[in-house]
């Protein structure tokens, strides 16, 4: 039993250490890929969550975490508008590869009329929106 | 007992993160919220990344799912 809770401090401080400077929102997919060896996603959670009672974390739109100081600097730099009881992102993080066949999209086939990828999402979630409507 | 090194160093964990964070209006994230439950998606980020293929796909551009 102590061993355990040892183990568990042990795993708590990697994770701190290995996520306290992350710039962008994470999950716990994202932590699971990172993992070198295996641990549970039912651990990586508990865990998160006493980060996120100890005010070291902040649950982030859901499913997603930040550390409190990246937090804070980008609220700071204006990315985040406003703050209710959890915080709320203006926007999602979403594959790069993704991002890049929309920008290449745009480059080759300017005729299509979109100006960046912003528009093009916003485009394409309208459209998605419409035909789930209309089935 | 020690755990060591259970994590990716932190620089290679930030160049496989690999993740852009693209802004959306609230307003269209909240109608997005509105109807992922009920059509099967168990996120915002998995409703838009599946829009974004469909939308790639009618203009032609193929992309094998992740």
């Amino acid at each position: 039993m102590e061993m355990r809770l040892i183990v568990k401090d042990d795993l708590k401080r990697q994770l701190l250490e290995f996520i306290e400077e992350l710039e962008e929102p994470f999950n716990i997919e994202f932590i699971m890929r990172n993992c070198l060896k295996p641990v549970s996603r039912i651990e990586i959670h508990d865990i998160l969550c006493e980060l996120v009672d100890e005010g070291r974390i902040v649950r982030v739109d859901g499913e997603y975490y930040m550390p409190v100081k990246p937090l804070i600097r980008r609220w700071l730099r204006g990315k985040i508008r406003r703050v209710r009881d959890e915080v709320i992102l203006d926007g999602l993080e979403l594959p790069k590869s993704l991002v890049e066949d929309v920008r290449e999209l745009i480059r080759s086939r300017a005729e299509l009329g979109y100006l960046d990828e912003a528009e093009f999402i916003r485009d394409a979630i309208r459209r998605k929106l419409k035909s789930l409507r209309e089935n | 007992m020690v755990v060591l090194g259970i994590f990716m160093p932190k620089t290679i964990a930030k160049s496989e993160a690999e993740y852009v964070f693209v802004k959306i209006p609230k307003s269209l994230l909240e109608e997005v919220d509105r109807v992922i439950g009920k059509h099967g998606y168990r996120s915002r980020t998995e409703f838009v990344k599946d829009a974004i293929r469909s939308l790639l796909r009618e203009y032609g551009v193929y992309r094998s799912e992740e």
